[in-house]
């Protein structure tokens, strides 16, 4: 008896304490860190949860959070302008991805169905997926390692083709355009112009209008007579009239004209809402989860809401609290003293947003079901201690009355474990903006202003090569 | 209800929050000196230990018995052997393979040097030219830029090579298939001298 009354008093203990801090709680002062520009503080916070002593560590296991804080930690080496380390560990993420992407009998979601989704290993969303080979293709660019970054374009158009809606049209056509230019410039720096016109023209028919672009477009066409698929549109037909009435162009005068001393110019600023942890009012969570459940199980639900047993859900809420307020017109750059313009690359915190419409249903759906399991485990327990307690026998009643308690505390351990899934690749800019142009061999400057931040880069130009200069330190 | 309903109901409970707090396996590092079957599993869709071996065989018997080698061995007899540089193989993959090319490429390197007559050119001592290579790569491979590389090193003859592949998603499940093309390319002419085609596939699959 008295290892019985341990053993509830052990679980209301647990339902006392169990509760931990999710993803998003957890890594707020990193998130903070990033916010106010200091990177370095922001490594070193990522490097102490994954557990390494430096940079130069990547985590020996990529269970759990890991394969999402090497991630993170991924974009913010980025920033500090350390590439080669960046593109390393968004190697790591993405073979582990990959491989998650096909292990899709994970033997841990029966836990994540009882528990929380919070302890499922983590799959990243079709907009992180994308955005881990476009972002790896400004490493390799980054340290003219146009091979490596051919590689990375490969693997973005692997991916691509595997993001497409039931009419074959990309889910996401602000990533695709953003993919396919960097792809265009690596295969363009490679001199491989058919690669490149087929690369740049997806990424106007998907959103980068810029008159650059257009007339590197029209001089790809005349000096690689590329005639693949999805130029059918008048854009692309006029275009393409336009090309052939210009005649012919040779590859060194396509070079001498757009390739000589060609610089690219990334800024990456804002960071994208993030997933909050909210206790959200049941009637509400059901309403919006009306249609990712089933007739039954709303049922159930409405009945348990009815009788008091299911007040509220855990849910992880789509939030932009205390982040800088960014926009397209947020960041200005200078080279050499002089504002360059910048076009849309892509506008990542709306990628994000559409995404978190398109699941919020089914992830409420599922933490509905969550809490409905647990009160039918919890009811069930109490039910029997209940009956238990009517007994006449005196110990029998006082088993009763420990079994209800048992119930009711395994009942509130489990809804306190039950963190919200708030993971995500927080540290991503909430906008990508580029510019392109070309300056003369030697040293150049250039400064990016976001809101009150600055930031400040020496760079070499080569005239024979694609220069690539990232800003993403200051958001 | 039996008297050790609530004892097991709690047992339970407690037993499986302990398993999935602690149930997850440690890793543990091991070398194949203790866990002999190490090299024999597949654990990227990269080379292995054992694919690189594997086209290492496939390839270096032919290079020693082709036509080109056998040339080598005649100027070496008339007292002009030939110099032959390790010129960076082309990944025009999907994988991030260049380290194991360069380590299927150093093999190479190693029989040239003891198996046949050529003078063979350091393929370590020429990082500038790697880098240089890397950053041109498609139009470092023209004949133009490779007798000009060829020229810079006094080489007559580049051992060289290209690796593609077929790389498909389909149903929940990954393929890449790879096709490597090993090349003795005369600088001089840009004649290819010797060329031989290996195939590999790896795959993720459930």
């Amino acid at each position: 008896m008295r290892r019985l009354l341990r053993a509830a008093l052990l679980i209301c203990l647990l339902a006392a304490t169990a509760s931990c801090a999710s993803y998003s709680e957890a890594l707020v002062d990193t998130h903070t860190a990033v916010i106010r520009g200091d990177v370095d503080d922001a490594v070193m916070a990522i490097n102490a949860r994954m557990g390494v002593a430096s940079v130069l560590e990547v985590p020996d296991v990529l269970e759990a959070d890991n394969t999402l804080l090497l991630l993170e930690r991924a974009l913010l080496l980025q920033g500090q302008g350390r590439f080669a380390l960046s593109a390393r560990d968004m190697m790591a993420v993405d073979q582990r991805l990959e491989w998650l992407d096909i292990d899709k009998l994970n033997a841990r979601d029966i836990a994540g169905y009882l528990y929380s989704e919070d302890v499922k290993n983590y799959r990243a969303p079709a907009y992180e997926r994308l955005l881990l080979n476009t972002l790896n293709m400004i490493n390799f660019l980054a340290n003219y390692d146009v091979q490596g970054a051919r590689v990375e374009a490969r693997r973005f158009r692997i991916m691509e083709s595997f993001y497409l809606d039931d009419a074959g049209n990309p889910l996401l056509p602000g990533l695709i355009a953003l993919g396919n230019y960097l792809a265009g410039a690596t295969f363009e720096a490679s001199a491989e112009y058919d690669e490149a016109a087929r690369f740049y023209a997806r990424a106007w028919l998907y959103g980068i209008r810029d008159e650059d672009l257009r007339v590197r477009l029209r001089d790809l066409f005349r000096v690689s007579g590329y005639r693949g698929a999805g130029l059918e549109s008048p854009f692309f037909v006029r275009m393409l009239e336009e090309a052939a009435q210009a005649g012919g162009m040779s590859r060194q005068a396509y070079r001498e004209r757009h390739q000589s001393g060609d610089v690219l110019v990334i800024a990456q600023f804002g960071v994208v809402p993030y997933k909050k942890a909210t206790r959200i009012n049941a009637t509400h969570a059901l309403s919006l989860s009306s249609n990712s459940m089933d007739a039954r199980s709303r049922n159930e639900a409405n009945a348990l809401i009815v009788s008091g047993a299911l007040t509220g859900v855990n849910f992880p809420q789509l939030s932009t609290q205390g982040l800088p307020r960014r926009d397209e017109s947020s960041a200005r750059i200078s080279v050499d003293g002089s504002t360059i313009s910048l076009f849309q690359g892509m506008n990542v915190a709306a990628s994000v947003e559409q995404a978190w419409l398109g699941i919020a249903g089914k992830l409420m759906g599922a933490a509905l079901t969550r809490a409905l399991t647990r009160a039918v485990i919890g009811g069930g327990s109490r039910a029997a201690g209940s009956a238990a307690m009517q007994s006449s026998d005196s110990t029998a009643a006082a088993i009763g009355v420990l079994s209800w308690l048992v119930g009711t505390g395994t009942e509130l351990a489990m809804n306190a474990a039950d963190t919200p899934d708030t993971r995500s690749w927080t540290t991503l800019p909430a906008q990508i903006r580029i510019g392109r142009l070309q300056l003369s061999q030697g040293l150049h400057s250039a400064q990016i202003r976001v809101g009150a931040g600055a930031d400040k880069q020496l760079f070499p130009v080569w005239e024979d090569r694609l220069n690539l200069i990232n800003f993403s330190k200051i958001r | 209800m039996s008297r050790n309903a609530p004892r097991a109901l709690a047992l339970f409970i407690a037993g499986g929050l302990m398993a999935l707090t602690f149930g997850a396996c440690r890793p543990t590092y091991v070398s194949d000196a203790e866990e002999p079957a190490l090299d024999s599993y597949t654990m990227s869709l990269r080379f292995d230990r054992k694919d690189m071996q594997r086209l290492y065989k496939d390839n270096i018997s032919k290079i020693l018995t082709s036509r080109v080698v056998k040339q080598w061995e005649r100027e070496a007899a008339s007292g002009k052997p030939p110099v032959v540089a390790i010129f960076p193989m082309r990944n025009e993959t999907s994988e991030h393979i260049d380290q194991q090319l360069d380590t299927i490429l150093s093999d190479f390197e190693t029989d040239l040097v003891q198996q046949t007559p050529a003078d063979v050119v350091s393929h370590e001592n020429q990082p500038e030219l790697i880098a240089e290579i890397k950053r041109q790569q498609s139009s470092a491979y023209d004949p133009q830029r490779l007798s000009q590389y060829g020229r810079q090193l006094g080489a007559q003859y580049f051992v060289t090579g290209k690796v593609y592949d077929v790389a498909e998603r389909v149903d929940g499940e990954r393929r890449v298939q790879y096709s490597m093309f090993v090349q003795i390319i005369n600088v001089e002419t840009g004649k290819i001298e010797f060329q031989n085609k290996s195939s590999l596939t790896k795959g993720l699959v459930r």
